[in-house]
């Protein structure tokens, strides 16, 4: 009886992801960076649950958001905090997302081509789903921010306005678009959470990948207790940060136009979206086409998607000193690109701008010709 | 280059040296980090002094502390005089009667204050509206019926509404602080229309609200002097409470969150640390093939 | 011994030590929020609305917290007739 119990939960994939947490055979030697996976599982399950409660109170119409928003804050008990959690939870969502994105780069990750595939695609949802979540308190910058960022599709040639006014439901971003935001903003995080199920199968598959690439099995060790504890030191750290800055800097990430309502009427001095936008935003800008903008702001993002076919013997940044130079030049410039993205269109910022722009694009390409290149120096040498 | 640099490096480029690795990557990232911020930082103040406008000096309110409450004194005293001065333009919308009590009033005041307000209410049987004496639930009643009637009377400004005027504008206790008590008179070249003031913390310079606040403008119920700063500070004071409706409740959970913190980190480190002493102190040996036998 | 009684009773079964977890997290949940409001009206004495109350409310003090206010304030008060009634 017994056996067959455990034979059951052994061999069912249902049980797969949760018996991952005791027994999945781990690196020994992977660092504190592979940590972040756990602490962004944690983030989206925080998002997930916190919206729900908010969309127990929060009502999709022009004319109540704005409202709904304000009881939440001052009637709904402990309704202060789950929404300055959903708030921030975002934002540090984004901020453990390009940290583990960027350790996935140092060490090349992506050789797991799957996992990383389906990653990218994870990050390009969530930002669709930070967009939309982002327009609902129908505050000033979510307006205006719906607006120029909607535009974005009238480029597109001959189909695009028609496009736009599908998007919108009518002639002008109005109630059926905040509406329909609402309903792909709900429905888009457990497509997420479906996808970081897929995300961990298809990674438990070869398992991690560790600092120095070794392949084998004897040096692994069960997740429970070594791991769990583990994640369990970066998890209380990261929460406890947390909850420091909801309860003292709430809206540090946020931008203080957004307490105004929104008003078709008056624009803004300074449209500027979210500070996780912001590299993609000065990308957009940089670029004087508005298609080839367009085009350039997309790819910012889906260049992540042809990582993989970097085909080569390298292992990962540490062992190959020009690339660890570009990639930490190319952490330098995604900063400053963050940075320029909340300036001015100005002189110096705009031919910055362009320059960190270009300087963005070529790290991939560097990547390549670089990694490419001190392999062969390598296979000469020997 | 890298031909050169392998030919110096040799072997030692292929070397893992697993132990540092970390710290190295924390170090990378620190100076990385840190090089950025610090040029950012620096960038931003330099930017800073190119605007037009002035810039709010920081003042050392009461509630800045990390576990510092607002005043509730100063909350009661800011009520008078939002009420007194503000509400003649300036609407409240976002703000019941109800919010008040407790926190500047208690129950029967706050029933006594909405009492003194008539509020529409209807339709009753025959379908008629009437107005009514305020109650606990209403909103705050606005000075104005609409943006329009507000902008008539106003020389055609509009006086927002003052519930998130703190979060709404950057550094918000002091920039409304510095803008009550920064009216002066315009300097040369800066003519103003007719209904303007000049106040140099505002964006264009020309405000569409005289200086109301002077020295004994209201006289306080507790007694407490009534300077002009006085006055400007407890409207701050209960603006920013109108505002973050939460901030005291925000303030003890923050003594929570570090003692959460402080308790549970310590323990979990060391919990890691024991069970890891294991696999710490493991030693790898490799053996080549031909010296196993 | 005493070591022996927690081994025997608490940690040695599963179901008791879970159950243990849970009634003293009840208990030390309400300790701890008691002891951070604590720090927090001491951090922000006279300053909380809880504190200037029992100015504006007729009613009977029942909360501890303002027995102790009232008591140290009319204790002070007490010496200053005192001294007048001397100097008279």
């Amino acid at each position: 009886m017994k056996k067959k119990f455990k034979s059951f939960i052994y061999k069912n994939i249902m049980f797969k992801i949760p018996l991952s947490f005791i027994n999945l055979p781990t690196p020994m030697n992977i660092n504190y960076m592979w940590n972040f996976g756990s602490m962004l599982g944690i983030f989206l399950m925080i998002q997930i649950i916190s919206g729900l409660f908010l969309s127990m109170h929060y009502c999709p119409n022009i004319n109540l958001a704005f409202k709904s928003i304000s009881h939440i804050m001052k009637d709904v008990n402990s309704g202060w905090l789950i929404r300055l959690i959903h708030m921030n939870g975002a934002s540090f969502y984004f901020i453990l997302m390009y940290f583990h994105i960027s350790r996935n780069l140092y060490y090349y990750s992506f050789k797991l081509n799957y996992v990383w595939l389906i990653g990218s695609l994870i990050l390009f949802m969530s930002m669709a789903t930070a967009f939309l979540g982002y327009v609902l308190p129908w505050g000033q910058m979510s307006f205006w921010g719906a607006m120029v960022i909607t535009n974005l599709l009238s480029a597109l040639p001959y189909i695009g306005k028609m496009i736009v006014e599908w998007v919108w439901g009518g002639f002008s971003i109005n109630n059926s678009t905040l509406n329909r935001f609402y309903s792909f903003h709900f429905i888009l995080p457990l497509i997420i959470m479906f996808m970081v199920f897929l995300h961990l199968m298809i990674l438990h598959l070869s398992g991690s990948s560790n600092p120095i690439h070794l392949k084998y099995d004897i040096y692994k060790i069960p997740f429970y207790p070594y791991f769990l504890i583990k994640d369990l030191i970066t998890i209380i750290l990261i929460l406890s940060m947390f909850m420091f800055l909801n309860l003292q800097y709430p809206y540090m990430f946020g931008d203080s136009d957004n307490f105004k309502m929104a008003n078709p009427m008056i624009t803004p001095s300074h449209i500027k979206p979210e500070w996780y936008f912001l590299f993609a935003y000065s990308i957009l800008r940089s670029v004087p086409s508005k298609l080839g903008g367009v085009i350039m702001l997309f790819m910012s993002i889906f260049i992540l998607f042809f990582l993989p076919l970097i085909n080569n013997n390298m292992k990962n940044t540490k062992f190959y000193p020009l690339n660890k130079y570009i990639y930490w030049m190319f952490i330098n410039i995604f900063i400053m690109l963050t940075w320029l993205g909340k300036q001015m269109i100005e002189y110096p910022y705009i031919n910055l701008n362009e320059f960190y722009t270009m300087m963005y694009y070529s790290y991939y390409l560097f990547l390549f010709m670089i990694s490419n290149l001190i392999d062969l120096m390598m296979k000469k040498n020997k | 280059m890298a031909a050169s640099l392998g030919r110096v490096c040799k072997f030692g480029l292929l070397k893992s040296n697993y132990g540092t690795l970390f710290n190295q990557l924390l170090a990378c990232l620190g100076v990385t980090a840190g090089g950025i911020s610090a040029l950012i930082y620096a960038l931003d103040q330099s930017v800073k002094a190119s605007d037009q406008v002035a810039h709010p000096p920081n003042y050392k309110w009461g509630f800045y502390g990390i576990f510092s409450s607002l005043d509730h004194r100063s909350l009661r005293r800011g009520w008078e005089v939002y009420k007194n001065v503000c509400s003649a333009c300036h609407s409240l919308d976002f703000l019941a009667f109800r919010h008040l009590v407790g926190v500047t009033h208690t129950e029967e005041e706050v029933k006594a204050i909405a009492a003194e307000y008539q509020v529409q209410d209807g339709p009753d049987d025959t379908g008629a509206y009437y107005m009514r004496p305020g109650k606990l639930f209403d909103t705050i009643p606005a000075p104005y019926p609409n943006e329009e009637a507000a902008r008539a009377a106003n020389n055609g400004a509009y006086p927002p509404d003052l519930t998130y005027i703190i979060n709404a504008s950057e550094n918000g206790e002091n920039y409304v602080f510095s803008l009550l008590t920064g009216y002066c008179d315009p300097p040369a070249g800066i003519t103003l229309r007719e209904g303007q003031y000049f106040n140099p913390y505002f964006v264009n310079g020309a405000l569409g609200m005289p200086q109301i606040i002077y020295n004994e403008v209201i006289e306080y119920a507790d007694g407490t002097p009534a300077t002009a700063s006085q006055v400007a500070k407890d409207v701050v004071e209960f603006l920013m409470w109108a505002s973050n409706a939460e901030f005291d409740e925000r303030k003890k959970m923050t003594i929570k969150v570090i003692g959460f913190g402080l308790i549970s980190l310590p323990l979990i480190i060391y919990w890691k640390r024991v069970k890891w002493t294991t696999v710490k102190n493991t030693k790898l040996l490799f053996t080549p093939k031909y010296k196993r036998q | 011994m005493i070591s022996r009684f927690l081994y025997r009773y608490i940690f040695k079964r599963t179901s008791s030590f879970i159950l243990s977890i849970v009634v003293t997290s009840v208990f030390f949940e309400r300790a701890y929020d008691h002891a951070c409001e604590e720090i927090f009206e001491w951090i922000n004495e006279g300053r909380l609305w809880t504190h200037i109350k029992h100015k504006y409310d007729n009613l009977p003090q029942t909360q501890s917290y303002q027995k102790r206010y009232i008591e140290e304030r009319t204790s002070d008060l007490e010496e200053i007739p005192n001294e007048d009634t001397k100097e008279d």
